[in-house]
């Protein structure tokens, strides 16, 4: 039986470390290894099920809000119509600005007696900004730029050439209303 | 030296399958990096100001701040640019008046901030204003300094932006 045995393992590899005497087991390790990479560098950058649909989608303007709160002069004094937006985590651009809003902030605070009031913030300002970006509309979600998800109440953590942000998006114009 | 002392490179399929895999790996990579690096448009360089402000200093340290002194980052070493002027006063703290509810700033005793603005030759990559030192210049950005005899954390607070600038 251990004739029998080592005749098989022969088979399947033999003398010269040969898979079934025609590949080296080295190079077929390290063939699995680069489709492993090649396959998961496919998935995250590549075909998913939303990009499935860039090929026959089409990218429409969005136009939505984002709300940055309690920010200083310098923040505000470097966002401006025509600027672009760009996420932190991925570098994805999320749009042109088109307008900024800036307001003095306010912070919802709790009174000594318990009850909850909307106070000032002192020397910081709340900004609202309207950008436009290029977006998928997918079973109704938003994706700038092909990639980005968008969503009402989604905190991103966004930069311009000239300033860095976290910001909420606080709003999103259906494409046909911002068509009108 | 007979034929079996020589060094014979052959090279079978499966090893020509992996070069090739490699090398279409490599220059993928290569492009990515350079389409991600090259987004926005890059347009030379400028001198750019921008202002830091760093906070819960001693006394001492605003006469150490001085016109000229060359600023460098505290963790990676990167040049920051030098000082064009400084202002020092007493740091605050944000505080909330419960009788009211707004946010105040108070003064806290012995402790101080220094708001220096920082002069820079940056390259514009479009995206990014960055100093020689690769420093990354834009509002909001921490920023962890050392002068000479002097040091202190914070943020960049401002950057001077022309009414012209892109």
């Amino acid at each position: 039986m251990s004739c029998g045995v080592k005749a098989m393992s022969r088979k399947v590899l033999d003398e010269k470390g040969r898979l079934f005497g025609v590949i080296n087991i080295v190079d077929v390790i390290v063939i699995i290894l680069a489709i492993v990479l090649i396959c998961g560098i496919y998935v995250k950058f590549g075909r998913n099920e939303r990009t499935g649909a860039v090929s026959s989608g089409s990218m429409q303007t969005v136009t939505y809000q984002m709300e940055i709160k309690s920010v200083r002069s310098g923040i505000t004094d470097n966002l401006r119509a025509g600027d672009k937006i760009y996420d932190q985590e991925n570098d994805v651009e999320l749009g042109t600005i088109t307008d900024v809003q800036v307001t003095d902030a306010r912070r919802s605070e709790a009174l000594i007696d318990g009850t909850v009031v909307e106070g000032t913030v002192q020397g910081r300002y709340d900004v609202i900004l309207t950008i436009e970006g290029s977006c998928q509309v997918i079973g109704g979600r938003y994706y700038i730029n092909r990639s980005d998800e968008i969503s009402v109440n989604s905190d991103k953590q966004s930069y311009t050439k000239y300033c860095e942000f976290t910001g909420t998006v606080v709003g999103i114009e259906q494409p046909e209303q911002a068509a009108e | 030296m007979d034929k079996n002392s020589k060094i014979r490179i052959s090279f079978n399929l499966f090893d020509i399958i992996i070069i090739l895999i490699v090398i279409a790996l490599v220059a993928g990579f290569a492009v990515y990096q350079t389409r991600s690096s090259s987004s926005g448009g890059a347009s030379g360089t400028k001198t750019v100001q921008y202002q830091v402000e760093i906070t819960g200093l001693t006394e001492g340290t605003g006469d150490m701040i001085r016109e000229g002194d060359p600023i460098v980052d505290k963790v990676k070493k990167n040049g920051m640019g030098t000082v064009v002027s400084s202002e020092f006063y007493p740091m605050t703290k944000q505080v909330v008046d419960l009788e009211t509810g707004n946010t105040l700033y108070s003064e806290v005793p012995g402790q101080y901030s220094a708001l220096i603005t920082i002069e820079a030759v940056c390259s514009d990559s479009g995206t990014a204003l960055t100093t020689d030192g690769g420093f990354v210049v834009r509002a909001g950005e921490d920023a962890s300094i050392i002068g000479p005899g002097y040091s202190g954390g914070g943020f960049v607070v401002n950057v001077m932006r022309g009414e012209g600038d892109e």
